[in-house]
């Protein structure tokens, strides 16, 4: 007895021991993990896409401005055959009041993505059927042979010799907010081109088509409330033409879409709020959430019952501080300043 | 190095094992067994079947069938000594690999002090590769309750190389001795040799000639269960056979200049002495073990006379052959950690020193082995499967 008392502390701690060293050697967090450390049934709206949805849409600035939480369903380079599943795996944990779906990668050809793309979404969702289902459908479209893929179901295969790579931030503070990045390159500027929008259509590449009336068809059937949004950024005729189509499809099952390269009242800057060709810099985010995190006020019923929920506000008071540090300015002027302006 | 693609998993060992039953009974040292399935299960005991230790039936019979009660302390050693051996494989042998491979695998870019290092490094991977996955074999017997013999026995701590095949392989030398080497003595042929030479030479060296003979088919034999081909039985057989004739034939020699030079031989630096000669002449023969064929051997031995010992202290040079400075450094403490242990297991089972430790030390230990092999292993996608060397032959 006295042996089985032993052996059972020994492999509790062992536990213990390997789910810290687990969290530090795996993928480094994205919005996508956050997601998961919100509370069962508290998030108001959840945020589904690719980079420009992290990049764009400040979390905590939302819910201090207006009183709404959002989780961001987002990593980098999301691709269109994953997105029921993440909607399924959304639906375990929360039931938001709105799923807003950005469609800056949904009118690419399907198999464009690569084995990180997929990694950011599989080894941040729980081991589970879902996930399963998901790694199965991402594997077969790159056509991943039978031996590569044990080690996408089991990935600590491949993070154990991450030890080699590891910083500060994987043992300490992150740079995340909820979910919304601060780092040295997002606070950074680099100008970029105007772009017009076209109004022509292209059609759909068949597989494309497939999985996006798979999409439609999944909100459809669950009564989801989905909000589509088209990032302002340059676009490839090509895609742009494909993104109308994709409206089209969209408008004819109901639901709205938001095209930011249309809007009269609200642009952003592409001289001075851009990081790079496609992302917003903390400046051009502020003023996107400022105008998007109005807009989805004023049109869906979206408070929180829960208004002074510290988790949220210490990670705004924590964004403000660290905003301070990047770029030696009072947040609070920057954010007035726009206010004023928007 | 993997094995051939049609080769039967574990030939080499089961038919050895076959002969020793067959033999024993001739000899009549154990009776056959009737029943099928024990004899099966003697055959097909899992664990040896890809890199031995060789078993003879008289020792292990007993083991095998008879009743198992579960025992607590055979799991937890058991599973201690399985740790130990996939420390050695995944922490040092399959860094080791990733330069070996990368250094034999270039000689036009790799050569000097990087060769004289891959040629140490080799004999290493083939010790820590070998014997770790004696351990996991003899912790998972250990854990059935089943007693296996040791197949090492500190070989780096030997003198001679002599003494380096008493601790090395210690179950096909005790095999070649009994089934191969007295036999060979006992023969007609060598006999009459011994009495031909005796008339013509007299008697001391007619016995050395016959010894010599008997020895020379032994490490034959050696070279071509390696293998067969040219590099094998030069590096695991003819060449340890020299070495062993001149060790025998000029230790009398070694002992008057030492004599003569007043050199003391009980010293801790000239055992050390001894000790590295043992290592590096072993490691010598290992190249043509290692090598693709004799081609790739002769360059390899040209390569070492090229003089550019500025590669190990530049800071840059020796961390260019695949193995980044960070898993050097976690190589060199995981062979010091090594070396440690086996200085301490010189005076008994570690794993009973540890035992008799407080529990919070125990664990602390254990965790901290487990953890190592965790996260420094080399395994996963990045890395081929380990490979267990002597699983080929």
């Amino acid at each position: 007895m006295k042996n089985f008392i032993k052996t059972i502390v020994f492999l509790i701690i062992f536990g213990i021991l390997f789910l810290y060293i687990r969290s530090i050697l795996w993928i480094d967090k994205n919005p996508f993990s956050y997601f998961y450390e919100e509370p069962k049934n508290t998030l108001d709206v959840v945020y589904i896409g690719a980079s420009n949805v992290y990049q764009s849409f400040n979390t905590s600035l939302a819910y201090e401005l207006y009183g709404y939480k959002t989780g961001l369903a987002s990593t980098g380079d999301q691709m269109l055959p994953a997105t029921t599943y993440i909607l399924e795996e959304i639906r375990k944990y929360q039931e938001p009041k709105l799923y807003i779906i950005d469609l800056e990668k949904m009118a690419d050809d399907t198999g464009e993505f690569v084995e990180e793309d997929i990694r950011r979404i599989t080894d941040v969702i729980p081991f589970n059927q879902n996930r399963i289902n998901l790694l199965k459908r991402l594997l077969e479209i790159k056509q991943v042979s039978k031996e590569e893929a044990i080690n996408y179901y089991f990935s600590f295969n491949l993070y154990h010799n991450r030890w080699k790579e590891l910083e500060e931030t994987n043992f300490n503070e992150t740079k995340w907010y909820k979910g919304y990045p601060l780092n040295e390159v997002n606070i950074g500027v680099n100008p970029q081109r105007e772009y017009k929008w076209i109004d022509e259509l292209e059609e759909l590449p068949e597989e494309t088509k497939k999985y996006f009336v798979e999409l439609l068809d999944y909100c459809k059937e669950n009564k989801l409330n989905v909000l589509f949004v088209i990032p302002q950024r340059p676009y490839k005729p090509g895609l742009n033409r494909r993104l109308n189509t994709e409206v089209e499809m969209i408008k004819q099952y109901g639901y709205d879409v938001i095209n930011f390269n249309t809007l009269n009242d609200f642009s952003s800057d592409v001289k001075s709020e851009y990081m790079d060709l496609v992302h917003l810099n903390v400046y051009g985010a502020t003023k996107h959430t400022i105008y998007f995190g109005r807009y989805l006020k004023e049109h869906y019923n979206l408070e929180n019952v829960d208004k002074n929920d510290e988790s949220w506000k210490s990670e705004y008071k924590r964004f403000k501080e660290n905003f301070r540090n990047y770029t030696k300015k009072d947040f609070d002027e920057v954010l007035n300043q726009y206010l004023t302006e928007i | 190095m993997t094995p051939p693609p049609n080769s039967l998993i574990g030939i080499s060992y089961y038919s050895l094992i076959i002969i020793s039953y067959l033999v024993d009974i001739y000899r009549g040292i154990c009776k056959p067994q009737k029943n099928i399935f024990k004899f099966a299960l003697f055959m097909s005991y899992f664990p040896i079947l890809t890199s031995g230790p060789f078993i003879r039936y008289e020792n292990i019979k007993d083991d095998l069938y008879g009743k198992h009660k579960f025992n607590h302390k055979a799991l937890c050693n058991g599973l201690i000594r399985i740790l130990w051996g996939l420390f050695k494989i995944l922490v040092i042998s399959q860094r080791l690999e990733i330069f070996v491979d990368t250094v034999y695998g270039h000689l036009n870019w790799y050569q000097g002090f990087f060769t004289i290092v891959a040629m140490i490094f080799f004999t290493l991977q083939l010790y820590t590769n070998f014997s770790g996955s004696i351990d996991i074999i003899m912790g998972i017997s250990e854990i059935l309750g089943i007693k296996l013999p040791e197949n090492f026995n500190l070989p780096f701590f030997s003198k001679t190389i002599t003494e380096f095949w008493r601790r090395w392989h210690i179950t096909l030398g005790a095999w070649l001795r009994d089934y191969v080497f007295y036999p060979l003595q006992k023969s007609n042929s060598i006999q009459k040799l011994y009495q031909d030479c005796k008339e013509k030479i007299g008697k001391k060296a007619a016995k050395k000639i016959a010894l010599y003979v008997s020895m020379f088919v032994m490490w034959l034999f050696i070279g071509i269960w390696h293998g067969g081909s040219y590099t094998f039985i030069i590096g695991s057989g003819i060449l340890q056979f020299i070495y062993i004739v001149l060790e025998d034939l000029l230790g009398k020699v070694a002992e008057k200049v030492n004599h003569k030079l007043k050199i003391d031989t009980t010293t801790f630096g000239y055992k050390l002495y001894q000790v590295i000669r043992t290592f590096l002449l072993f490691s010598f023969a290992m190249i043509f073990f290692r090598a693709d064929d004799m081609i790739h051997a002769i360059q390899i031995i040209q390569n070492i006379f090229v003089w550019n010992p500025w590669v190990l202290f530049d800071g840059t040079s020796l961390y260019s052959a695949n193995l980044e400075m960070a898993d050097f450094n976690v190589l060199i403490i995981s062979l010091i950690i090594l070396f440690g242990v086996e200085l301490i297991s010189r005076k008994g089972d570690v794993r009973e020193k540890l035992a008799k430790q407080n529990i919070v030390f125990r664990w602390i230990i254990l965790y901290a082995l487990i953890f190592t092999v965790i996260i420094f292993g080399c395994y996963g996608a990045e890395y081929n499967p380990a490979a267990f060397i002597y699983g080929q032959f």
